[in-house]
């Protein structure tokens, strides 16, 4: 068995130990049945999606001028999206 | 925090507020500060994408780039919170895009949305600021 020490927050803690120990008993382990829950469904979700465009080097770097095409403000195009949903309603 | 679509928007465009959102967004993807939007707020990017002739991939791109970021949360809204946020539509009258923005700033009492949409100026429980405000 591996070891893992993490820190979260103490909100995340505090509701995290409760929900755990109702769940699992108060007994030891409990904890650790809890986190390798979360971590196995964590791992599960981000590998299946990373198989579809991989590891980006930089995230931000990687949509910077995407639409650098495109003449008209952000909040034009916000806009625009509010337009294009109605008329797919509508359709 | 809460990050409005035009923000991700003004990235992608690389136009006259790129360099100030693209500061902004790295801030939060280090984790220096923490930030909420909504997956309703990230399909008006991807609807924007598809508008403009973007490819499945670019799309892609853009969607696995947020799960990267240490300091973003992605608040999922239910119908619940729609329901909700027409409240803040009548009360406010902002459009239901902003609406649902403003709802998740006040469930989540996060006081701030970075947004270059000045109809939340109008919104007293509210301040509205923009990267440039933010960046160093």
């Amino acid at each position: 068995m591996g070891s893992i020490k993490v820190n979260v927050s103490d909100d995340v803690e505090k509701r995290f130990r409760m929900l755990a120990m109702r769940l699992f008993g108060y007994g030891k382990g409990a904890l650790s049945v809890a986190a390798e829950k979360a971590f196995s469904e964590w791992v599960a979700r981000v590998s299946e999606v990373l198989e579809v465009v991989g590891f980006l080097d930089d995230p931000v770097d990687a949509i910077y001028g995407m639409l650098s095409h495109v003449k008209k403000s952000g909040v034009e195009l916000q806009h625009e999206a509010r337009k294009i949903r109605a008329r797919k309603v509508k359709s | 925090m809460f990050i409005d679509s035009n923000i991700f928007l003004e990235v992608e465009l690389a136009q006259e507020h790129g360099e100030a959102s693209r500061k902004f967004l790295k801030m939060v993807q280090k984790g220096e500060v923490r930030a909420y939007t909504t997956d309703f707020h990230l399909d008006n990017v991807v609807i924007v994408m598809e508008n403009y002739g973007k490819s499945w991939r670019d799309i892609a791109v853009f969607l696995a780039s947020l799960l990267h970021y240490r300091g973003l949360t992605i608040y999922p809204l239910l119908i619940y919170d729609k329901i909700k946020a027409t409240e803040i539509m009548k009360e406010e009258g902002l459009d239901f895009d902003d609406s649902l923005a403003a709802y998740v700033v006040k469930k989540l009492n996060l006081k701030v949305v970075v947004s270059y949409d000045s109809d939340f100026d109008g919104v007293s429980w509210l301040e509205r600021k923009v990267p440039e405000d933010l960046v160093p």
